[in-house]
């Protein structure tokens, strides 16, 4: 996960106040044990970090090295008897770049609007998933984040499908299959296109058509055939979204496709 | 007036006879009734309907000038820009819409200080999020880079210089996460972007 600013922030404060204690020393050998340990433990949450930041390409390389081969360096001092001095000016080399170099261009790469139509994507389902179903949406937020707009529409609708067939193992099988009767007798359209299947299993619900949950899910949740629209709707794009086509999906319209799924399935579907 | 009546007489009659025998009659009227038209000045020569090519389709209505919104946003667009008395073109001019999702274009934000300054950003950054996605809070790291850009920025008092604004402009602040505005707040930031429109930003 990439370090955010705001860890950042912090970490330079304890960089600052480590300065200050060695400060305080006005030179000396560093000889106090809670002091080692504490560069010790703050040089190596810094080679952690600085992993991450790599890992995620959230900053340029030549931005990481010199700090890095300061931090490295203090770390190897605190097996050596050291002076506080020492300390202090590779310290200094680490801290004149910190903001400039690291904290930053993390600012900037967070304040992205991708990647901020990434996490408002998220907080549009805030207080209403569950953990499982939160997986999907932080996977499609992902995507969203890196521009890939059908994959994160397609998420989104694993997302609404997991509420649904988590929904109907929660009423039982046996309620989903009497709601499916009492579709299938209907006339006209949408229920003369319900596929009569039975289901007794989950892995059977997993087989059954989205489409037929949806038209099921009125006599289940009560929806109208108003919102039944516009769920077969958010399935058409679903399924556009996951085949060759000429579609292409702005950040918008996923976020547009992401606060219809909250409004229509997580409001309305009980968990 | 008809100073030369009978030339066109002639012209008139030379032309009536090489007409059919039925229609020289109404040949002959139709012709006197031009020439004496436009000598009194009441002759309008007729107008061919514009040419139209295969696969146009007519223009009932003169030409809009080109417009970069999105469709999916453009009615908030249009209300945001008639509520607060702006054309739509101006406040189009604020953003940046090649990028996608769009942003904001360079802009000076007002404020006496970082803390006011900072202030502002978030309201503007508020309405970029309701503009887009209809929800009037600014994101948190959204507000953090932009005070970058407007050099505002201020590490230590970030959150402090934001939570003065709590109750007044926003309903509450806390670290990490969005700002959500009050409708005070809301009128600052309508306020804002009506000031940035106008090309005013103190």
């Amino acid at each position: 996960m990439t370090p955010s600013s705001e860890q950042l922030e912090a970490f330079l404060e304890k960089l600052m106040e480590l300065d200050r204690e060695l400060a305080r020393l006005k030179g000396a050998q560093v000889r106090k044990g809670n002091l080692l340990s504490d560069i010790k433990v703050t040089s190596k949450e810094w080679l952690r970090l600085s992993a991450a930041l790599r890992a995620a390409e959230a900053l340029p390389a030549e931005n990481l090295d010199p700090i890095d081969t300061s931090i490295k360096g203090i770390l190897q001092s605190t097996n050596l008897n050291t002076r506080s001095s020492a300390y202090r000016t590779k310290l200094t080399s680490a801290l004149s770049s910190f903001i400039d170099k690291v904290v930053i261009p993390v600012i900037r790469h967070e304040g992205n609007p991708t990647q901020v139509a990434s996490r408002q994507l998220l907080a549009a389902f805030a207080g209403k998933v569950s953990s499982d179903e939160l997986g999907y949406l932080e996977e499609s937020a992902r995507c969203l984040a890196s521009r890939c707009n059908r994959a994160a529409i397609i998420l989104l609708w694993a997302a609404a499908i997991s509420r649904i067939h988590s929904a109907v193992e929660k009423i039982g099988f046996n309620a989903y299959n009497l709601a499916l009767d009492k579709t299938t007798q209907k006339k006209g359209s949408p229920f003369n296109k319900v596929f009569k299947t039975a289901v007794a299993s989950l892995p059977e619900l997993q087989r059954s058509r989205d489409y037929d949950l949806l038209v099921v899910g009125m006599d289940l949740w009560k929806y109208d055939l108003q919102v039944f629209e516009e769920l077969d709707r958010l399935l058409g794009i679903r399924n556009s979204a996951a085949h060759p086509g000429m579609l292409k999906p702005t950040s918008l319209d996923v976020q547009q496709y992401a606060s219809k799924i909250a409004a229509y399935v997580f409001s309305v579907i009980p968990a | 007036m008809y100073k030369n009546g009978e030339a066109a007489l002639d012209r008139i009659l030379a032309l009536v006879e090489k007409c059919p025998k039925e229609l020289r009659e109404k040949c002959f009227e139709v012709l006197l009734s031009g020439y004496v038209q436009m000598e009194v000045g009441t002759f309008k020569p007729t107008t061919l309907p514009p040419t139209i090519h295969v696969g146009q389709q007519p223009s009932l209505q003169p030409p809009q000038p080109e417009s970069n919104i999105p469709q999916a946003v453009l009615p908030r667009f249009k209300n945001t820009a008639k509520r607060i008395g702006v054309g739509l073109e101006k406040l189009e001019a604020l953003f940046d819409f090649n990028t996608d999702p769009f942003g904001l274009h360079a802009l000076t934000v007002p404020g006496k200080n970082k803390a006011e300054k900072t202030r502002s950003v978030a309201l503007l950054a508020a309405a970029r999020s309701y503009l887009a996605t209809g929800a009037w809070s600014a994101d948190w790291q959204e507000v953090k880079s932009l005070c970058v850009d407007q050099n505002c920025y201020d590490l230590a008092n970030y959150s402090m210089n934001l939570k003065k604004g709590t109750g007044t402009l926003f309903k509450s602040v806390e670290p990490g996460k969005p700002i959500e505005l009050s409708s005070g707040g809301i009128k600052e930031a309508e306020k804002l972007l009506k000031a940035l429109t106008e090309g005013g930003s103190e």
